[in-house]
């Protein structure tokens, strides 16, 4: 379990904190979307988590262990995989995993099965004569991958871990996040794939300017967002425009008119065209639908 | 596997530092075989290999024995072939460096040809002797005396090798009388030498030998003459004169450690901080700035403990390299001058350019943490390298100009061994004046042959200890805090 309390960075003085008294609770056995624009405070809370860079005030604990105050218990119990793979190129995987096994106090017979297995189950056991310099940026990651798993942590946090992988790589990254998952781990998931987000996530954690805005659970994603109307109208002029914006926000999309935030309930969406059709307006799409994760998002950022 | 023992491979095994540890210890290596090959100390055990022939015949057939040695008298093992009429007699060995060739013969007088060569460390060296051999006067040779053998430890250069072939192949010499005196002119008179030798024994049963009379100091500058008879019998007598008798000092310890700082120390002082140098930049510095150490950092262990383990496999990198360099050097030296370092001096030069090459990787490791991109890093890096063991001697030199401080005066020694204590190049300078009385290093005193007390000067061994340590520790404790403290 991950616990994020009241943390807050501030990198410079001059600058807003980059993240502010932020909480968050990552539960074992779940996995927890985490997004935000560049910028909002994703990546400097994954790598407060992981003991790479200090806080300014809070703490993240690790299964109850702070990373801060308890740093090697609390990191032997958490793996991340960054979205940049940087290592020393010129090492073989091999001999450069059994130097980060050597940090987790692993027998030598059980520091080679786990290498193997792990190099085998990202695909990389016939490249591991090759040096890290040879390898494509999948690659890389795939290698990220099982580097961060050589502890065997229970909780892992992937920092958009899926940018740059071709459709292949995201199917097998997923997997795997959801194998861990089934192995009872707590999962951090930052992407800015959010359709990815939204298809494996518990719940997801919506951060914008270092703060959490929103925490959505998995009925509230499966029945996200508000409802919105998209409407094609044939002559839409000003007074079409006055008709409808009683019923909600209406915004032009190329020939669409899409209506949000509606002020009118579902059952009684005929009243919308009862009020054009007999004013001699041809309306010639009429798509009620839910808003996505993305729509959803943006829609909460702009709240915000 | 323990991770520091990866640090440490990683830290020998890159590029960089197998050229520089190459460098150091191969360059080493050769500072000393030169300093031994060209050294002009009567101690050194240079020299080619020589060689004195003796013979016996029997009817037309000539037995050829030859007696190869070294510069001290030692045999010495060879390829050899005589050669008469241009007709080639390959060689036996018969025992350590004791070769026999079977010549038959058509005149009395001949003058065989004997073509060896031999090994020195590790090269093949080729000579050539001519022997002439008379058997129309005599059927063997008899006994031979060779003047001019050194002996490593001995304050003499008067020592001489006797060499006897005695007739039918008989190789044990008689009994003889060996007397050693001064003679003075040409005149040479049997009965006068043997009324006044100055050293006289008895010898049997040799084929060679060496010998090294001791005549002590009043012997300086005297001509002397060896004279050998037969104690059985008066009638035989062979002398050659030897000497004059010029006492030395052979090559001591102390020698050895003044020659250690001027050569391989000159060396050593270049080589050390660049490795230092740049093995810090490519196993901690770039890592750091390039985020490489991360994936170090998520692991269980502090910031604290990572930076002290790179560090440590830094420093037994630098460290041992420069034993290494210095054993191999000595025992290249001990070949030619058959003198030991002493272990003291070993564990002081030793202890003297590791704190140097330490100094200059907790630097570079502060300097890691000051700089944020890796030109801005290597640069600075390049920079301390050059000003503290490349320029510093010039910027002492441009100081003394400035103000005016003469050579040679107590000034100029107070402002070099402050210079000295100011940069941790100069460290190693500053063990040197401590233990040979010169300063010398990066910034030689013109006066280097005049000896100084270091204890006037403020160069004692507290003062030298607490200098080491605080070079080393003082940039690392900042560079551990800033690792540990920020980001």
């Amino acid at each position: 379990m991950i616990t994020i309390e009241n943390l807050t960075k501030i990198y410079s003085p001059k600058e807003g904190p980059a993240v502010d008294d932020f909480s968050l609770e990552i539960k074992n056995g779940e996995i927890l979307g985490f997004v935000g624009l560049n910028g909002a405070g994703k990546s400097t809370t994954i790598r407060i988590s992981a003991g790479i860079t200090l806080p300014t005030s809070g703490d993240v604990y690790i299964n109850g262990k702070s990373i801060t105050k308890e740093k090697i218990e609390a990191s032997r119990n958490v793996g991340w995989v960054p979205e940049i793979p940087n290592y020393e190129m010129n090492a073989k995987p091999i001999p450069l995993m059994k130097y980060f096994a050597g940090y987790y106090g692993l027998p030598n017979d059980q520091e080679e099965k786990n290498i193997r297995e792990l190099l085998t189950e990202v695909g990389l056991w016939e490249y591991r004569d090759k040096k890290l310099r040879t390898y494509s940026q999948g690659m890389k990651k795939r290698f990220s991958l099982a580097e961060s798993l050589i502890g065997d942590p229970d909780n892992l946090m992937f920092d958009e871990t899926l940018n740059g992988l071709d459709p292949e790589g995201v199917q097998f990254v997923r997997q795997l996040i959801v194998d861990q998952k089934k192995k009872g781990k707590a999962i951090l998931l930052s992407s800015h794939i959010l359709s990815e987000i939204e298809a494996v996530s518990d719940r997801i954690a919506i951060i914008h300017h270092g703060k959490l805005v929103k925490i959505l659970d998995r009925a509230e994603l499966n029945a996200l967002g508000r409802e919105k109307i998209v409407m094609e109208i044939d002559n839409f002029d000003e007074r079409a425009l006055g008709l409808i914006s009683k019923y909600g926000e209406v915004k032009e999309t190329g020939n669409d008119i899409v209506l949000t935030s509606l002020k009118i309930e579902k059952k009684n969406y005929p009243e919308i065209m009862s009020t054009l059709v007999p004013l001699g307006y041809k309306v010639r799409k009429f798509e009620p639908s839910g808003e996505s994760l993305e729509e959803f998002f943006f829609n909460i950022i702009g709240d915000n | 596997m323990k991770p520091v023992f990866y640090e440490i491979e990683r830290s020998l095994t890159s590029k960089f530092s197998i050229v520089m540890i190459v460098a150091i210890i191969g360059l080493s290596a050769l500072i000393s075989y030169e300093g031994g090959a060209l050294s002009s100390a009567r101690s050194v055990r240079g020299g080619g290999v020589s060689e004195v022939s003796g013979y016996y015949t029997n009817g037309n057939n000539l037995t050829l024995i030859s007696y190869f040695y070294d510069i001290n008298g030692n045999p010495d093992k060879v390829r050899v072939n005589a050669s008469l009429n241009n007709t080639l007699y390959p060689g036996s060995e018969i025992s350590a460096g004791l070769y026999e060739f079977q010549i038959p013969i058509q005149s009395p007088v001949s003058i065989i040809n004997l073509n060896y060569s031999y090994n020195q460390f590790g090269f093949t060296s080729s000579n050539m002797a001519a022997v002439t051999v008379n058997t129309a006067t005599q059927n063997s040779s008899g006994l031979s005396i060779v003047p001019g053998i050194l002996e490593s430890s001995n304050s003499s250069n008067l020592g001489f090798l006797l060499f006897y072939v005695g007739a039918k192949g008989n190789h044990t010499s008689p009994p003889i009388n060996v007397y050693v005196g001064p003679i003075s002119g040409e005149k040479f008179n049997i009965s006068s030498f043997i009324a006044n030798y100055t050293w006289k024994n008895q010898y049997s049963n040799f084929t060679y030998l060496t010998i090294f009379p001791n005549l002590g100091a009043a012997a300086i500058g005297k001509s002397y003459a060896v004279l050998v008879d037969s104690n059985t019998s008066s009638t035989q007598h062979i002398y050659k004169p030897i000497g004059p008798l010029s006492t030395f000092t052979p090559y001591t310890a102390s020698a050895i450690e003044s020659s250690f700082f001027s050569t391989e120390g000159s060396l050593l002082i270049l080589f050390i901080p660049l490795l230092a140098v740049f093995m810090a930049y490519f196993t901690y510095g770039k890592d750091r700035v390039t985020g490489v150490l991360e994936s170090v950092i998520k692991r269980p262990i502090t910031k604290g403990e990572a930076i002290r383990s790179r560090f440590l496999a830094n420093s037994v990198v630098v460290s041992a390299s420069i034993v290494v360099a210095i054993v191999v050097s000595d025992l290249i030296s001990y070949r030619y001058f058959h003198v030991y370092m002493p272990f003291s001096f070993m564990l002081y030069v030793s202890w003297a350019y590791s704190i140097v090459g330490i100094s200059f990787v907790a630097i570079s490791y502060f300097f890691s943490h000051l700089l944020k991109s890796q030109g801005a890093l290597l640069g600075s890096l390049i920079g301390i390298f050059m000003v503290f063991s490349l320029f510093w001697s010039v910027i002492f030199d441009v100081l003394v100009s400035v103000f005016s401080i003469p050579s040679g005066t107590s000034t100029y020694v107070t402002f070099q061994v402050a210079f000295n204590y100011a940069s941790p190049a100069g460290y190693s300078s500053l063990v040197q004046l401590y233990i040979t009385h010169t300063l010398g290093g990066f910034a030689s005193f013109s006066g280097g042959s005049q000896s100084i007390n270091p204890l006037a000067y403020g160069v004692t061994p507290i003062l030298l200890l607490i200098s080491g340590i605080l070079w080393v520790a003082v940039p690392f404790i900042i560079a551990h805090q800033l690792a540990v403290k920020r980001d």
